[in-house]
């Protein structure tokens, strides 16, 4: 059974920084401007920061008060896939949740741990201990929105965003539910880039090379394929992990193929860098705005604007696996 | 600025009221369920807050519960642990 993909809600960085957010897959692009300078003691890194004060078109000021930044980019995203998808698409009582991330709630985790070493265990801030669980985000999803069906949050790195929708896959094809909104969010902190200089330093062996982080929330509304009545973007073919370094990666023939290839991992990097070599023109690298579950942003962006009957995204994984995704328009 | 006026700047900031100021809020009116509407997470918070800001501590529902019905009603508690502290 493929899946179809009804509803997508993006929040990113580069929506303010160009006007046409399109051409992030334009190879003749003349690129986007950077974003803002990384504090600290590095050259050329540079973070696109993502803004969800439009959140306020879906959920009043007050429901959100206790809300963080973290959660506002995934509500704001999930709000904008349910908008998109329409409401004759899914049933809140048949829906369910899946929100991927690689780190959580970043800068409210630092801050309650912050609480946490200056004022001792009993006056660490609750509220920061609440939002900084990295559930947070999937469960305001689905008390905001009122979905009732399961919730649930996965956590694994760079893989967090393959590893949901082959879940979501699942309880699609067991009939779990009838609909999953299923998505990904990551945050950029101080301390990413704090580690973005170091490993840049200590991995990358040039801390003047240049680096991209973002942060962002990409959602999808997804339901089993039925009979098509063209309310569909399209169908998941194929969602995998591979764990072989040994195995070449494997792609449909004809596809577009998207690399979301943001990692200091130099494993990774020459596994990008060996397929694109091998096979040549229909491949692209998506290098900007990079956070852990950037190869959601990468589906979601491509999906809505690419014309290729047949896109691939691939994201190679520090341990010499890959997740991959084929998406068919037809 | 007086104590109720340092509640009030506490309970905003702290539990992020961002649409209400301190001159809308009643002394007298009720913090939970009607009044500013906060719920037991708010409670835990302004607990552990009042520590940080007046190094005052409820230690218990028998404490906490009359002390924290309304801003008059958590001056006076803060103020008489004040008191007695010094």
């Amino acid at each position: 059974m493929r899946i179809a993909v009804h509803g997508i809600g993006l929040v990113s960085g580069l929506d303010t920084r160009h006007s046409d957010v399109g051409s992030i897959f334009d190879q003749d692009s003349p690129g986007f401007p950077p974003g803002e300078p990384i504090p600290g003691n590095c050259r050329n890194k540079y973070v696109y920061r993502s803004d969800s004060s439009n959140l306020a078109r879906y959920v009043s000021k007050k429901r959100l008060r206790r809300v963080d930044h973290y959660s506002r980019m995934a509500l704001l995203g999930a709000g904008r896939a349910l908008e998109d998808a329409g409401q004759n698409q899914f049933s809140r009582d048949t829906t369910g949740v899946i929100v991927a991330s690689g780190h959580g709630a970043l800068k409210t985790t630092f801050a309650f741990l912050d609480s946490y070493i200056e004022k001792g265990d009993k006056l660490s801030v609750p509220i920061h201990f609440s939002n900084s669980l990295h559930n947070a985000a999937a469960s305001y999803i689905s008390m905001i929105y009122g979905i009732t069906g399961p919730c649930l949050t996965v956590s694994q790195f760079d893989m967090s965003f393959f590893s949901a929708l082959i879940t979501a896959s699942v309880w699609i094809r067991q009939g779990v539910v009838a609909s999953v909104l299923v998505g990904c969010t990551d945050e950029f902190s101080d301390v990413t880039g704090y580690c973005i200089h170091r490993f840049s330093e200590e991995k990358g062996g040039n801390r003047d090379k240049g680096y991209s982080a973002g942060e962002g929330a990409a959602f999808f509304l997804l339901t089993g394929e039925g009979e098509p009545d063209g309310s569909a973007y399209g169908y998941f073919d194929e969602i995998c992990m591979e764990n072989s370094s040994d195995r070449e990666i494997d792609v449909p023939e004809g596809s577009l193929v998207i690399f979301s290839s943001g990692t200091f991992d130099r494993c990774a990097r020459d596994r990008v860098n060996g397929f694109i070599e091998k096979n040549g023109a229909d491949v692209f690298v998506h290098d900007v705005a990079n956070f852990p579950t950037d190869s959601g942003f990468d589906a979601a962006f491509a999906i809505r604007e690419k014309q290729a009957e047949r896109l691939c995204f691939v994201k190679p994984a520090e341990n010499g696996g890959y997740g991959k995704i084929v998406f068919d328009k037809n | 600025m007086d104590l109720k006026d340092r509640l009030k700047k506490m309970i905003i900031e702290e539990l992020q009221l961002e649409e209400i100021t301190a001159e809308e809020i009643d002394d007298d009116a009720p913090l939970f369920g009607e009044g500013l509407a906060l719920d037991s997470l708010d409670a835990v918070e302004l607990v552990v807050q009042l520590q940080i800001y007046f190094g005052v501590e409820i230690k218990s529902i028998d404490e906490g519960r009359p002390a924290l019905q309304s801003v008059n009603t958590l001056a006076a508690f803060v103020e008489e642990r004040m008191v007695e502290a010094t």
